[in-house]
């Protein structure tokens, strides 16, 4: 795929004649033709019936992944922003108000548990008070992006993400730790939708800033976009939607050819997908993951070769499922006229764990390296070139990361209490430190020893390399506090024979 | 060598470690349209604090300010060197 409009291409490897002429003959082969190189086919798409065709073909392939509501709000959106481009940032807004207002995209449950605790649970009415949250969070946002606009040297608007996660922090303690009663729920009804759209309002106080900054309405409208997004925004904040936007009709074609390609091609790894699932569950019984990590948390675990076949297949699932929901989010970010790259591409193919991480969750590595690993990195240790881009990868990979990771997962905190569901974290908090340290291991080696020229040494073996320790890593990748470290190790340790 | 062509060359470099060959006219968006990445990012940063001592602490650091030849050329012009 051509980079322009979008994918993230890969960097070749480095490698021998030999290996270059097997790695361009499978790197050419397509599945898929590449219509939007297609003049004729560019052309025609930017006709009425090439627009209405295109967007009927479009509505069912997602209709193979959507149900039926999310694929007529999304349809329509695209469908208005295709014949109206002018207007295309007012119906993306539109879309996303629509969207917000059909029901709410993260977890409400902790809500319930606090409201119980506290015995109110009877006498709030929780969906009028969601409701109130939301809109709530929404004015909150609108009030700081005008603030921020006006007063861009105030205090907290230079270091607008450090103000924002203090603030949260406090409300955050306020509520599981001081406040109690109806005022308590209260709080906690802020803090939920807070956490889910911390860094679409991070991006868009940041973004109010800059000279050609959006209005007011127009960076509601990227606060978790219709097409979709985690609490990771996908593609970013507003700044990045006028950077990508298809200023003229041609690009818009090819940017929507492109669209329906990335579609299809979510719909072929749906498929594999599901194979996989069936030819390693089905017909070969291997447990899944959590099966087989029960197995050794109960004491009666499985062969250590199953353990690994465990591991591996939930490795493959993971990438799958990712592959698929965020081509599928950037599709429609494309069909509605934007130019944003996949979120995920050819993550097999990294020869670095940071390569990995830029090729399996893009759009997460640059919400880390955006707010945490770039002002790090240019404020601290300037004379120290390695210690400083050691600083800005532990900040992003290790302290950003496990920020994001505790507020995403706030329930446990309201389920649990601040403090143990704190000290539950133990395990993601160790991942966090060891992908940091192996991020920054692979970073220092690459600087140290230039590759050997055999083909084997840089492309497959590194590969192999990245993948054995991504394995190994996502062993502590583990968020749900249910198991402690100890049995985090023992399950590694029987990996390789050891215990158990 | 100019200013713009120690800057061409320096991203030629970045591109061919990525593997792309391909053209790049100066116009050309380098970080955007994913030819090169946060870590290339980096390097650029590095290199224009070096050679050239621009402060990114007290400018503030945005990839599109070193999208293109062009957009890096006018950065280094606003700190001050000269370009032809």
């Amino acid at each position: 795929m051509s980079s322009l409009t979008g994918s993230t291409p890969a960097p070749a490897a480095k490698s021998s004649p030999q290996g270059s002429a097997l790695l361009r003959r499978v790197a050419g082969f397509r599945l898929i033709p590449a219509i939007d190189t297609y003049p004729r086919w560019v052309a025609f798409a930017q006709t009425t019936l090439g627009k209405v065709l295109l967007l009927t073909f479009f509505a069912a392939g997602l209709r193979l992944r959507l149900d039926p509501m999310t694929c007529l709000v999304i349809t329509a959106t695209v469908g208005a922003a295709t014949f109206l481009p002018d207007h295309r940032r007012w119906f993306v807004t539109g879309g996303t108000l629509v969207w917000a207002v059909m029901g709410s995209w993260f977890d409400w449950s902790a809500l319930g548990y606090v409201a119980e605790r506290n015995g109110v649970g009877g006498a709030l009415n929780l969906p009028n008070l969601q409701a109130a949250a939301v809109a709530a969070v929404f004015i909150f946002g609108a009030l700081l992006i005008g603030l921020a606009r006006r007063h861009p040297q105030a205090l907290p608007f230079r270091r607008p993400v450090l103000a924002l996660v203090i603030f949260y922090t406090v409300l955050l303690v306020l509520a599981s730790s001081v406040l109690s009663g109806r005022i308590g729920v209260g709080a906690w009804a802020l803090v939920i939708p807070l956490g889910a759209y911390f860094w679409f309002l991070a991006y868009a106080v940041v973004d109010a800033r800059a000279k050609d900054g959006d209005s007011v309405g127009l960076q509601l409208g990227t606060f978790h976009p219709f097409w979709g997004s985690t609490t990771t925004p996908l593609p970013k904040g507003a700044a990045y939607l006028r950077r990508v936007e298809c200023k003229d009709a041609p690009a818009l074609a090819v940017t929507q050819l492109k669209a329906l390609k990335l579609l299809v091609w979510a719909c072929i790894l749906n498929i594999a997908g599901d194979l996989f699932v069936l030819i390693a569950h089905v017909e070969l019984h291997v447990p899944s993951y959590k099966e087989a990590f029960k197995s050794v948390a109960a004491g009666a675990p499985f062969p250590w070769y199953v353990c690994w076949l465990s591991l591996i297949s939930a490795f493959l699932e993971d990438v799958l499922i990712l592959s698929v929901w965020g081509h599928t989010v950037i599709a429609c970010c494309r069909m509605a006229g934007f130019r944003a790259l996949r979120n995920t591409y050819r993550p097999l193919a990294a020869t670095t764990i940071a390569e990995f991480w830029n090729r399996y969750y893009f759009y997460f590595k640059e919400l880390l390296v955006d707010f945490f690993f770039y002002p790090a990195f240019f404020r601290y240790f300037k004379g120290r070139k390695r210690l400083r881009m050691a600083v800005a990868t532990f900040m992003a990979a290790g302290l950003g990361n496990m920020f994001y990771h505790f507020t995403r997962d706030i329930g446990f905190v309201a389920q649990m209490g601040l403090w143990p569901a704190v000290k539950g974290f133990q395990v993601y908090a160790f991942y966090c430190f060891a992908l940091s340290a192996a991020i920054i291991a692979s970073q220092l080696r690459n600087r140290k020893h230039p590759s050997s020229s055999h083909w084997f040494w840089t492309s497959v073996s590194p590969r192999f390399g990245v993948l054995f320790s991504y394995c190994l890593l996502m062993v502590f990748a583990d968020t749900d506090r249910t198991y402690s470290i100890s049995v985090h190790f023992a399950f590694l340790l029987h990996l390789f024979g050891i215990g158990a | 060598m100019d200013t713009r062509q120690k800057l061409r060359a320096y991203v030629e470099k970045l591109l061919n470690n990525n593997g792309d060959t391909r053209e790049f006219s100066d116009g050309d968006s380098l970080l955007l349209s994913g030819r090169l990445q946060s870590i290339d990012a980096i390097e650029i940063a590095l290199f224009l604090e070096q050679e050239y001592g621009i402060d990114f602490s007290a400018l503030g650091f945005d990839e599109v300010q070193i999208d293109s030849i062009d957009r890096i050329a006018s950065l280094v012009e606003q700190s001050g060197k000269q370009i032809p």
